[in-house]
């Protein structure tokens, strides 16, 4: 079942600024997608499409086959959690209790209902306890947490993450991938994500939109796209380390393979192989 | 002071930190209102120095409440040197500062004295109320008092993204700083605040979009409400508490309607 599709989806800012440009893209249910791009590319725009927060200027957003506009942002709002790249814009409330309770006090959901859910989206990204705690006071590794969680209450059916690891420090990055994985594989939650981080990619997506200038430039899994290492260059991004340094000692004939290894577990396997 | 240190001292641990915020808002909300009606000096002293006690009972050092005391005991001291000058018929003594001859009255002196323990004795009540209890409870307990939804959501707003545009500011000060920003002459150096200023006033409208896309985001329309804050009832000891302390406060009003 297609939970988002975008036909042909442009959208121009009103000082004129293109930022997206005819998209097409699909996106499945339980699929985790990342939209990778240079700072620019329009990843941000394209996620604003799929809230209703922007409306394109042409082509159509459907969401579960309910086109993107005013009558149907109820039903697209709860089908869409979207978490934001800064935390500090998102959790806004006095508590943390407050803040998760917001969308669901939207979705007119009261008495032990709220605080079930609460409870709930606490215990999933593992800060249980914290209810009452302001979030300014929080770590950015803490306030991300939460604010995946005030998403997370209004059980979505797909996250769409605007950065997600921006940020974070490496442990925190560890963490907050783990949590969106176990999120899609546990929760049958879809995973939309956008990143220029590359390193990331390999561990957190199964196919990869490589936006650029506002344009879908390449499309496919995750090792189908970072095997086009020009274009990826061509557009100030790079390949992931470990499919670097695999780059490198096959170029100086080290190393033969076929497919770049492009997370530490795949390098480890290669490796062990290879000196078997 | 900075903000993030009066959230940490708010949220320390003490038997004034651990008494119900609900009921110590509202009963400090009203010795301040009593302390402004109070006309005799001796009942002003009295509940001052009840007010000192409890800053004892919060086990911080005396530095935070002299720190907090500082800017209104100088407007304090200004207003007693002119009540003092200014207001009465019996004389006690005269200054002369070259071609100006100042007259202190008796009738001045007992009013400024007054009006210095009335605006000690509130900020001293004030100040130990935001010592021990933090901003939200206040706010929260406010909301609960019936104050308007709108105002209490603003003050919440302010007070929860002032941390983040202080230290925006504070940022981007050190940048200029790094930058040699103080050899400058000072109309310059003042055009490079300015220019934070601006910049802070702008990054805020920007943020606000932001926050409100966000909000939009998880179904905010006009029929928005907040959760509630408090999920546990009073304790009994707390409300007990309560009724002492508003007991007091009910004797000094009358002795003062009596006296």
């Amino acid at each position: 079942m297609e939970l988002i599709k975008a036909s042909g989806v442009s959208y121009t800012y009103n000082d004129g600024n293109q930022a997206l440009n005819n998209i097409n893209l699909k996106v499945m249910k339980g699929e985790r997608i990342a939209i990778l791009g240079p700072n620019g590319a329009g990843k941000s725009t394209l996620f604003q499409l799929f809230n209703g927060l922007l409306l394109s200027t042409s082509g159509t957003v459907t969401i579960k086959d309910l086109p993107v506009q005013k009558e149907n942002f109820p039903e697209i709002r709860r089908t869409i959690g979207m978490v934001f790249q800064d935390p500090d814009d998102q959790l806004f409330n006095s508590s943390v209790r407050q803040e998760i309770a917001y969308g669901l006090m939207n979705m007119h959901v009261s008495g032990q209902a709220l605080e079930n859910a609460i409870a709930w989206a606490l215990e999933v990204v593992g800060m249980q306890g914290y209810e009452n705690k302001s979030p300014h006071n929080l770590s950015g590794g803490e306030k991300k947490r939460i604010a995946l969680a005030s998403v997370l209450a209004m059980k979505p059916e797909v996250l769409v993450l605007d950065e997600p690891t921006a940020a974070l420090d490496p442990r925190g990055v560890s963490k907050l991938i783990g949590l969106l994985n176990a999120i899609n594989k546990d929760l049958g939650i879809t995973l939309i994500f956008a990143t220029h981080d590359v390193d990331i990619v390999p561990l957190l997506a199964d196919r990869v939109y490589l936006l650029s200038k506002g344009e879908i430039i390449l499309e496919g899994t995750t090792a189908e796209v970072f095997n086009h290492k020009e274009i990826i260059r061509g557009i100030d991004l790079r390949l992931p380390r470990v499919a670097h340094l695999a780059e490198l000692l096959a170029r100086d004939g080290k190393l033969s393979i076929s497919d770049l290894p492009l997370t530490i577990g795949q390098a480890k396997s290669l490796l062990g192989n290879l000196c078997r | 002071m900075e903000l993030a240190v009066i959230d940490k001292i708010a949220a320390a641990d003490s038997p004034m930190h651990r008494w119900d915020g609900r009921v110590k808002t509202i009963l400090f909300l009203s010795a301040v209102i009593v302390s402004t009606t109070l006309n005799h000096w001796y009942l002003l002293a009295g509940l001052w120095l009840i007010a000192l006690a409890s800053f004892r009972t919060l086990n911080l050092p005396w530095r935070h409440l002299f720190i907090r005391l500082s800017i209104p005991f100088g407007i304090a001291w200004l207003v007693f040197l002119s009540l003092m000058f200014t207001n009465g018929r019996h004389d006690l003594f005269a200054v002369t500062l070259g071609p100006i001859r100042l007259t202190a009255y008796q009738e001045g002196l007992e009013l400024g004295f007054l009006v210095v323990l009335r605006i000690m004795a509130a900020v001293t009540i004030g100040s130990i109320l935001s010592f021990s209890t933090p901003m939200i409870e206040i706010l929260e307990t406010l909301r609960l008092c019936k104050v308007p939804n709108v105002m209490i959501d603003l003050a919440a707003m302010m007070y929860r993204y002032v941390f983040i545009l202080t230290e925006t500011s504070h940022n981007m000060r050190r940048a200029q700083l790094s930058r040699m920003g103080d050899s400058s002459s000072w109309l310059h150096q003042a055009r490079d605040i300015g220019k934070v200023a601006g910049y802070i006033l702008t990054n805020s409208l920007d943020r606000s979009i932001r926050i409100y896309k966000a909000m939009l985001s998880r179904g905010y329309n006009e029929d928005s409400t907040s959760a509630s804050f408090f999920t546990t009832p009073i304790s009994a000891a707390d409300r007990q508490t309560g009724v002492l302390g508003g007991s007091l406060l009910a004797a000094l009003v009358v002795f003062n309607i009596i006296i």
